[in-house]
Order: C-alpha cells, then structure tokens, then sequence
C-alpha cells in the first residue's frame, strides 16, 4: 500500500496530482527547482525538496536528485505528471530498482512504445493501420532525403522519443528538409535527451483524436473514449473537447477497439492515450502511444466522470480495475482550454514575467487546474503552460457558451496569454460548426489581432482606474502570510 | 477636467465621476462615467452599460482585463514604448530571455539576408535567429549555451559595400 507520493513534476499537473493523493489519504512530496522555490505546487505540498538549478536538466530531468528527494523523504511511490521524465524509462527502471513504486506503465512497455518506430511496428502487428512512413530511425539525412522521396512531400519529422509537438517539423520540400532536420533533432535532444528522428507522410486537414485507456495488473484493459485535439499551434494542441463532433457511435466503438489492442499487444498497464489521426472520409492511422497521463486528462475525467489520477494510483498499487467498458458511458460534452504565457498575436512567442493578477473562473460545470497566482514568476526554463480551464456542458453548444464566459472571467495579468485568441476561435462559426482539423488555426486564424475596440476601452478604463483610490488587486500568494484576518488570529479561536 | 477616449465607437469627453452620478450617453458632452472599486475590481458605469475591469500596475504602465481581453496601457507621462524598446532595426538580438543552442556562423563568414545566424531557445522554443541583410560577420559575441536578454547584439553583421542599392521585389 502507498502512503506517500512524490510528484516528479512542476506547474498545473503536481498541483492537480497532489489534490487526488491528499484526497486518497496519502501524504504529498513536491520538488523543485531553484526558479520554483515560491511556485504553487511546492505550497500546496505537504513536503517540498529542492533538487537542483533552474536547468531542467539540473531538476526536473535529474534522476538522482529526485531517487535522493524520495529517499530522504521516505516517499513509497513516485508520480512523474506530463513531460519531463514522464516517458523516460531510465526514470522509471531506476524508480523500480530503488523499491520504489512508478505510477506509471512497465518499463518494457514504456520502452517499446516510447519508441516512436517501435510503437509503428506494434501498431501493424495488432492489424492498426498506420501513417505512411519510416518504421526506422533514419539518423543521417541522406536516408531522411531518400525516404521522404519514396513517401513524396509534404513530410512531417518527428522525434523518436517524443510527443507534445517537441521536435516535430513539417517539410513541404526537399529544400527545407536540412535544417528542419536540425533543428527537430536539437529540439529532441533537449526535450528528451534523444536526438533521434523520423518521417511520417504529412495527411492533409486531419483531425487529430486520441483515446485514453486504462489497464490494470491483472489484464483488464478499457478505453475511456476520445478526445479530438485538433486546435493546435506548433503542432502543441491548445483546444481538446470530448466527445469529437465527429465520431459516430460504430468510429468510436472502432477505434476504442483499436486503441485497447495497440495497449494490450505491448503489454501496457496503468493510463495511456493512443492516438490517431482521421481523414475526413473517416479513415484513422494510428500516430502513438503517450505512456503517460495527458495535459488534456481532464475532459474525460469530466465526461466520464472518473478520476483518472486515483485509478493511475489503485492500478500501480496492484488494486483490480472496479468497473468493466460496459460501464463506461459519455455524458455530455467538454472543452478544455490550455493557458499558456505567450503571444498569439506575435508567433506564438513565449512571454515570461510575474504575474500580476490571477482569478478564477467559477461556476456550473467549470473546473479550473492552475499552477499560478497572483506575484509569482514564471520562469524561462519550462514550458509556458500556466494553467488549464475545463468547462462541461450537456451539450457541445453549451459547452462552448460555458467555455466563452469561463475565459472572460479568467483573469491573468502580467503575462501575454492565449485567452483572447481562444474567445475568438471558440466563437468562430468554423468551430461552432465542429469542422475542425489539425491546420485550423494555420487557416482560419492565421493573422489573427487582438481587437481594437478592447484597446480603446483599455485606454478609458486604466483612466478611470487612477480616480479610485488605490484599487487592491488579488494578491493572495500561497506563502503562509501573518496578515490574517483578525477573525483568524483569536486566540484559541485560531482556524488557520 | 475632460478626455477624449472611444465610447461605442464614437470620441468622447468623458470625466469620471462617482458611482451614483455617471449620465447616460445621449446627453451631450461630457459623459459622466461613474466608477468604484469593488472586491479587487473596478467597475465602470457608462450611459446604462456596467462593466467590471481588473487592473495592475506594472513598471511604467498597467495592465487592464476586460471580458478576457488584456491590455498594456503604457504610462501617459515618461517615455512611451520603454516596455518594448524594440533593438535597433537590424540588430540580432533575441526577442526574449533565452539560452543559445547553436551558431551556424563563423567569424568572416559571408552571409546572405535571411540565412540563419544563430539559434536560441527560450521555454524549450526554438527561434533562429536571421541575416537582416547581406555582408559578413563581424563579430560573435556569444557562445552556446549562454543566457542572453533582448538588447543582447549575438552577432554583428557588417553591410555589404553599399553597391547598387537593392531593388526590393
């Protein structure tokens, strides 16, 4: 049995995994880096350990510090989120060496489909149809050269190891091919301390949409249904909503179906996404596993209306799956949008700073994963991503009315984020119609502005701001602060 | 004393006042907008219209949120655009705090507009960063793996001799 977990992680997702361990009873480990000394996940612990300099290399990507911070600490089992050393199986064997539980697949099958070429090979086994391409790594570039002609161009360049867009490159000709080369493999080495690349025929406006699936220790395996992620930037996905407004019932049954048979065929435990891409005459290609939970987890969570997190913990505590896939049922439908500290109007360009002001949006439906407040920095080191905004609704109409007001409520100051774009995409006659796909944003919002008519009011409202004494801004930081409400500080009557 | 700003699309003079006496818009200039401050908000009252804005200050302007919408207000006093000093045109600089990853060039190397000079990361980004015009490099002041800031010059590139001047097409 676990009592304590240490989240091998930064930002949202530690946030979000420590509230289901305090949850479940267990006790909660953060680690950080230098940069985060002061970040939320590391206040909302019940322990913090320092384990490095603000390289991630130095932190979050070293292994000893976090063996060290789990020993000194006398953690059981180690949850490693998204990213970093989430999909490392070097992470993960060593976890397992120490005694240590990983909440996460086995390393062999992390191994297997971690491996993107592998995982392709796996795909074909279990009779999944999968994207023409390179089932090797094609490490010099004559052999990438080569391929991509057989194939013929567009081409997409991905990172062996990979997964969240990292490393990943579209060429649309031979020309290009040499530094998108380059700069996909320096990406992936950075990423995921693997330079490898490989080649995928690029398909024209797929939808991209995945399937989450669970497996427990003693072979039960179910998927969760799907998630279509096909707004995105940089191939990075910033819009998910389930269920896709495409899939029929039969699609869906399909492709659940071939989801559990990639995962069983590699011997997969604990959570997993298998994704695809679908063309619009409804054909889907298998793409590849993520061993690991998703950014975009909540949605489901939302339509299914499970916990994802605590069953990653019952099945890496040995514990049998409690429900079988007739149990599982969609109800209603959810968006999620990803809050990311950058600039929509200028590329995509990360922007850093401190925040200045945080709010969160409430209401029916909405559930809101953050990793900031008001006065914290957001470091340089890390991906950009501040926090999450999830809105349910009965219907995907409602859903997106719910989403739109959720993000005008959504108050992030200090950092240029992504919100206005979303407002406008998720307000757009193309997505209210679902006709979505993977060059969305590319097509439809590709010289998007912010308006004009905000600036004006902008320009009216910081005036009048200035004639109101002192106008207080949300600052309320996690760090234990002495200026209680005296309500608080009575004596025995002290509630903190 | 009365402003202009936009109001529904039109210039007006606006003062503000307390909450209580904000006019509507149909009366003639100037538009008494009303505000207060509200459990970290300030909410403006204008013609029949609410509206509920946060704002924070920051280092020579203020941030403004409305309806999802941010704005940077710079400081009307001071110098305007000290925020985003852009770097002098032509200057390779990064447009963030950022961590080099690789120099594509060499000292004495001739360079055409456009052709990437040097790569840098920031927030496991990659941006590379180009030739603003064609000549040769003059100077590489930076190495990899070094933490720059916009304003940082990585690498100078010396103008071609002043030939023919180019025909932009």
């Amino acid at each position: 049995m676990l009592t304590k977990i240490l989240v091998a992680n930064r930002g949202e997702i530690a946030v979000r995994i420590m509230r289901t361990v305090k949850e479940m009873g267990l006790a909660t480990v953060a680690v950080h880096s230098e940069a985060d000394a002061n970040a939320l996940h590391v206040a909302v612990a019940d322990e913090a350990v320092g384990i490095g300099a603000a390289e991630p290399s130095a932190s979050y990507l070293n292994i000893d510090a976090i063996i060290k911070a789990a020993r000194d600490t006398g953690a059981d089992g180690i949850h490693p989120g998204y990213g970093f050393l989430a999909e490392n199986p070097a992470f993960a064997g060593r976890v397992s060496e120490e005694g240590l539980t990983f909440i996460g697949p086995p390393v062999a099958a992390m191994r297997q489909l971690g491996h993107k070429t592998v995982a392709r090979q796996l795909a074909t086994k279990a009779r999944v149809p999968i994207i023409p391409g390179t089932t090797k790594t094609g490490d010099n570039l004559e052999e990438l050269g080569k391929s991509a002609e057989v194939i013929g161009y567009p081409i997409l360049l991905k990172a062996s190891a990979g997964g969240g867009g990292k490393g990943m490159r579209l060429v649309e000709s031979p020309d290009q091919l040499k530094d998108a080369a380059e700069t996909a493999s320096s990406e992936a080495q950075s990423a995921f301390g693997d330079g490898s690349i490989y080649l995928e025929k690029a398909l024209k406006r797929p939808r991209h949409v995945e399937v989450q699936v669970l497996a427990d220790k003693h072979g039960n395996v179910v998927h969760l249904f799907e998630r279509e992620c096909s707004i995105q930037r940089r191939h990075q996905k910033i819009i998910e909503e389930s269920p896709s407004p495409v899939l029929t019932p039969a699609l869906r049954e399909k492709m659940g179906a071939a989801a559990v048979a990639v995962v069983k065929a590699a011997g997969y435990e604990n959570a997993g996404t298998v994704e695809f891409l679908l063309d619009a005459s409804g054909n889907f290609y298998f793409l590849e596993v993520n061993t690991r939970l998703q950014v975009e987890h909540p949605i489901t969570e939302m339509v299914v209306g499970l916990d994802l997190v605590r069953h990653q913990i019952d099945i890496a505590d040995g514990k049998p799956l409690s429900f079988s896939q007739e149990d599982l049922k969609q109800r209603g439908h959810a968006i999620e949008c990803r809050i990311y500290a950058e600039d929509p109007a200028n590329g995509f360009m990360p922007s850093a700073g401190k925040i200045l002001a945080a709010a969160t949006p409430m209401g029916p439906g909405i559930r809101y994963d953050s990793g900031i407040y008001a006065g914290v920095e957001v470091p340089v080191y890390y991906d950009p991503i501040l926090s999450k905004l999830i809105a349910w609704g009965e219907t995907r109409d409602a859903a997106i009315s719910r989403m739109i007001q959720a993000l005008r409520d959504c108050v992030v100051l200090g950092v240029t984020t992504s919100i206005e774009l979303m407002i406008d995409v998720l307000d757009s006659e193309e997505f209210r119609a679902g006709d979505t796909h993977t060059a969305f944003l590319d097509e439809h919002f590709a010289s998007w502005k912010p308006s004009s008519e905000a600036d004006e009011f902008a320009k009216l409202a910081e005036a009048a701001s200035r004639t109101v004494a002192s106008p207080q801004v949300t600052t309320s930081g996690p760090q234990r602060s002495d200026n209680r409400s005296p309500w608080l500080r009575l004596g025995k009557w002290d509630l903190a | 004393m009365a402003e202009k700003y936009q109001i529904e699309g039109q210039s007006r003079d606006v003062v503000f006042v307390g909450w209580e006496d904000a006019t509507s818009l149909e009366q003639p200039d100037p538009v008494r907008v009303g505000v207060q401050g509200v459990d970290g908000s300030i909410w403006l009252r204008i013609g029949e219209k609410r509206q509920r804005v946060v704002v924070a200050r920051g280092e020579g302007g203020t941030w403004v949120w409305h309806a999802g919408r941010a704005r940077w207000v710079e400081d009307a006093n001071g110098q305007r655009k000290q925020r985003k000093a852009k770097a002098l045109p032509g200057a390779i600089t990064p447009p963030m705090p950022a961590t080099v990853v690789r120099i594509m060039v060499e000292l004495g190397d001739e360079v055409e507009k456009g052709q990437g000079l040097v790569v840098v990361a920031a927030m496991k980004m990659e941006t590379t960063l180009t030739a603003p015009h064609k000549g040769v490099v003059d100077a590489i002041n930076t190495e990899v793996g070094a933490t720059v800031k916009p304003g940082d010059i990585l690498v100078d590139v010396k103008k071609a001799a002043e030939e023919a001047p180019e025909g932009e097409g």
